[in-house]
């Protein structure tokens, strides 16, 4: 049986409330962005994927 | 308490929720740190099974959905993924991107988020192909789990 994750959270965030995080993930998307050579792909989207593993997860 | 955090690109979103719901997800993750309680601070380690190599990222769309930042904290984490990086070459690498501070406002908020939601457990167990696992999760995600 094929196992890919298991103990976990999961959610999507599109906004943050802390000036400082907000600048954070800009920085992720800007380098992201800059990466990322082929050019439809070249914009990162709002929602941030987030997976909160649990501890035996 | 291990986060990861991942950013999907413009036209690639259900490619990269697809491959994130495959067996490759522990190794195609954007970034993660997990908080050491005992130490009051936020530490970086690998995901598991990173260097799991797959032998379905063979179609070109597939690997574009792979093309996104691979975010690492230390030279560990460099070590488990690079026989995933050289499997996947679209897997990138920016090593100490984020600091163990900027992690630890991060999980703050982030924490808060998930605060009240519960951990599920396997979900791919007993619920029959890929596909249909793969159904399921987004099911749960829509749910607001």
């Amino acid at each position: 049986m094929l196992q890919a994750i298991e103990g976990y959270r999961e959610t999507e965030k599109t906004s943050w409330d802390a000036p400082t995080n907000i600048a954070i993930v800009r920085k992720l998307k800007d380098v992201a962005e800059a990466t990322v050579t082929e050019e439809r792909s070249q914009t990162a989207l709002d929602e941030v994927h987030i997976l909160d593993l649990a501890k035996d997860g | 308490m291990m986060i990861k955090i991942s950013l999907s690109f413009l036209g690639n979103r259900f490619l990269l929720r697809q491959t994130e719901l495959s067996h490759v997800l522990k190794r195609a993750c954007s970034f993660s740190f997990t908080r050491n309680y005992n130490a009051g601070n936020i530490s970086h380690r690998s995901p598991v099974n990173l260097a799991t190599p797959s032998r379905r990222v063979t179609s070109r769309r597939t690997s574009t959905a792979l093309r996104r930042l691979y975010v690492q904290g230390d030279d560990t984490l460099l070590e488990c993924s690079e026989a995933a990086i050289e499997d996947c070459k679209d897997v990138l690498v920016v090593p100490e991107f984020i600091s163990a501070e900027e992690g630890e406002l991060l999980l703050q908020e982030i924490s808060r988020t998930l605060r009240g939601k519960r951990y599920l457990y396997n979900h791919w167990d007993g619920v029959g192909s890929p596909l249909r696992m793969r159904v399921d999760q987004f099911t749960c995600r829509v749910a607001g789990y």
